[in-house]
């Protein structure tokens, strides 16, 4: 697509748009306290940030996206603990040298909050997304898919040993990915000590457990640094059977390789899916089945599957995000990136103090792409 | 008379005592014209080039910003003041003091945790296990996210810290640090121990040339005599000088010793005369040797306190940075 000749009168049609399915315009504040930032996306975003001290001390920065603020505002507003959606149209702040982009871009969204229909309101923002970048004329969009939930529903039901859940949850939206993780080589027990420990902790568990405290006692360590003796001991006992049993078992890599590696338009998806679990004889039943739903309603919805396509190893990392997640290209102009990318957030309200899990779904559209030719 | 090369230099301490030494040894008499208060000086011979006495941090800031030519300063803050290191400045020869390691360093009770992998796997669970992220302290913000990036390890918090970073998980103030250290001591005595891939940077004192600095003609010029006299100074304490007379053909014996130990004869060799060697000092032993063998008649090796040659690597260096021809 060509960008649109006037750019304002499509921002104006997508603010209508808007506020005709209902949804509140959101104003958050462009200074936001920079710890909530730091604390949910890690120190990596700290690159991003345009910092700011206020003559207190105090470490602010300018909001480089909106989901945070916006789901700040909803938790301290009236309609804290009731279904609500909510739009926004604003600058947002990111430093992106690499591009040679300004950092200060427009960006609109929408956030979802508490509605208990998750494949409803996945689909709903899907749908909301490509009737918004139309407006700004792009027709025929390109939808990744991707749901981090479905390929650790099958870590789950294969009931793996820590550390690999924890691994595998961890790679998502990493480079390398899961398929790095699975065909890692086990470290090898470079002391002996490992097999020792390995031994003690199959037959008794807490024996091993207080053999490491005791270690750690004996050489006259000091108990510093947030971890405990405790959790100490455990991770080494879970390294000791890593090295020992030789890592992961061989049918359930094979299972998880072959999940990892399912792409393509998501109907085969699902089919490549349901056939594996059978295969392996796990019970996804209820994972698969709303997965389909979810494509089921977007179809319902308008949205062409035609047009999308899946890849299981695509999601963002599994931390406040919680699963499906999406974007949305210009086919035509594949070289400037995303032009929507949005995704479920279910633990991110409860990190910012709501009381319990609130689902929560979201996408932002970058305004400033599909209004100009500027390169991502 | 035009604008002087400015040459930045530490203005106190052991970094100040040792660049002092460092001048003196290539004969570059730093004079501060009214006495040890006066933060301006000269070079005693040289005109054209005027000594400014700063902090190593803010002397790092200068060369990025191109407000001084010449600096001295450690590579540790180069690298973390500098956003581009390596398109501000050059790091033209490095001084032999100063030297430090930038060190991540966790809790010697943690003893499951000896590489960075293990620091990525034990921060992929913290959040999960403490509600909150791992938190690393230290003043190397810049360094630190650049080489926990590298590894992969994304799940921390910096907390930053001015001063006794070390102090740091005793005190509760964060799980780990980043940071400096020369023998490990005070890191063993805050009971914390290095990883085995955690020497993120073996940083020494350099002499360092700000690239975004003002460099006309006379600036050059002034470059050149004062990287003329370190350059010699370096490749003088680098060599030994050998003299040797050895019966038959010199120039086969010169050929021969130029080939196993890498010496030069910076005089040339004739056929009957004596020959003058300059010798890596790492293999002056291995050329007494081989001359012995050669049957000469008496080899003496002194040291010799400059040696000026035709090319100039470190001016030549820091030339073709400035994109100009030599």
């Amino acid at each position: 697509m060509t960008p649109p000749a006037e750019p304002d009168k499509a921002v104006d049609e997508l603010l209508a748009l808007f506020a005709e399915r209902g949804l509140t315009r959101a104003e958050p504040a462009i200074l936001q306290p920079a710890s909530v930032f730091l604390d949910l996306s890690g120190e990596d975003i700290r690159r991003r940030l345009y910092l700011v001290q206020d003559p207190s001390g105090g470490e602010l920065c300018l909001r480089p996206d909106y989901t945070i603020p916006v789901s700040l505002a909803h938790l301290a507003g009236p309609s804290a603990g009731r279904a609500a959606g909510y739009s926004y149209f604003g600058p947002v702040f990111r430093y992106r040298p690499a591009q040679s982009s300004p950092g200060e871009f427009n960006q609109a969204g929408i956030e979802l909050y508490g509605i208990e229909d998750r494949d409803n309101a996945d689909a709903e923002i899907v749908a909301l997304s490509l009737e918004a970048v139309r407006r700004f004329g792009l027709t025929a969009p390109e939808i990744r898919l991707g749901d981090p939930g479905l390929f650790m529903a099958f870590v789950e039901a294969l009931n793996l040993p820590e550390p690999w859940p924890r691994r595998l949850r961890s790679a998502f939206g990493r480079p390398g990915g899961v398929a790095e993780v699975l065909s890692a080589a086990p470290k090898p027990d470079a002391d002996g000590r490992g097999a020792y420990l390995a031994g003690l902790a199959r037959t008794d568990p807490a024996a091993a457990r207080s053999a490491v405290e005791e270690m750690v006692a004996v050489a006259g360590i000091a108990p510093i640094g947030g971890r405990s003796p405790q959790e100490i001991a455990d991770r080494l006992i879970e390294q000791a059977q890593l090295a020992t049993d030789g890592g992961l078992d061989p049918d359930a890599r094979d299972v998880l390789l072959r999940a990892a590696a399912v792409a393509g338009n998501p109907e085969d998806a699902l089919k490549t899916f349901t056939a594996l679990a059978q295969s392996a004889r796990l019970d996804l039943d209820e994972q698969l089945v709303a997965f389909a739903q979810r494509l089921l309603t977007m179809a319902e919805r308008g949205v062409p599957l035609e047009r999308m396509s899946f890849a299981a190893d695509f999601g963002r990392r599994l931390d406040y995000y919680t699963g499906f997640v999406f974007e949305v290209f210009d086919p035509t102009r594949r070289e400037i990136g995303q032009v929507v990318g949005g995704g479920r957030y279910d633990r991110l309200l409860g990190r910012l103090g709501a009381p319990g899990e609130i689902p929560a779904v979201g996408c932002a559209i970058w305004v400033d792409r599909l209004t100009g030719g500027e390169a991502a | 008379m035009s604008a002087p090369l400015l040459i930045a230099v530490p203005s106190k301490g052991r970094l100040q005592e040792n660049a002092d030494a460092f001048f003196a040894r290539a004969g570059l008499a730093v004079t501060r014209s009214r006495g040890h208060r006066d933060y301006r000086g000269a070079i005693a011979g040289i005109d054209g080039v005027e000594v400014l006495f700063l902090s190593a941090s803010e002397i790092t800031r200068e060369l990025s910003a191109g407000a001084v030519h010449l600096g001295i300063t450690g590579e540790d803050l180069v690298r973390e003041v500098i956003a581009d290191a390596d398109d501000a400045v050059e790091l033209v020869t490095p001084l032999g003091f100063g030297g430090a390691n930038v060190v991540v360093a966790v809790p010697q009770m943690w003893i499951d945790v000896r590489t960075m992998a293990d620091l990525d796997d034990v921060a992929q669970g913290f959040h999960a296990r403490h509600g909150r992220r791992l938190r690393v302290a230290t003043k190397y913000v810049n360094l630190t996210r650049k080489y926990f990036a590298e590894h992969s390890v994304g799940d921390y918090v910096i907390v930053e810290s001015l001063g006794a970073t070390e102090g740091a998980p005793a005190s509760g103030a964060a799980d780990l640090i980043v940071d400096i250290t020369t023998t490990g001591a005070t890191l063993a005595a805050n009971a914390l121990k290095v990883l085995d891939d955690g020497v993120i940077l073996m940083s020494q004192a350099n002499l360092v040339a700000a690239l975004r600095a003002e460099w006309d003609e006379p600036r050059r010029r002034a470059l050149r005599i004062l990287l003329d006299r370190i350059a010699a100074e370096e490749r003088a304490r680098l060599v030994r000088e050998v003299r040797a007379s050895v019966p038959g053909d010199g120039r086969r014996v010169f050929e021969e010793a130029a080939g196993r130990f890498g010496c030069e004869a910076p005089f040339g060799v004739e056929k009957g005369g004596p020959l003058l060697l300059h010798c890596p000092t790492d293999t002056l032993y291995g050329l007494i040797d081989y001359l012995r063998e050669a049957d000469a008649e008496a080899v003496t090796v002194g040291q010799v306190d400059y040696v000026f040659q035709a090319r100039n690597p470190l001016y030549d260096k820091v030339v073709s940075r400035l994109g100009g021809q030599p």
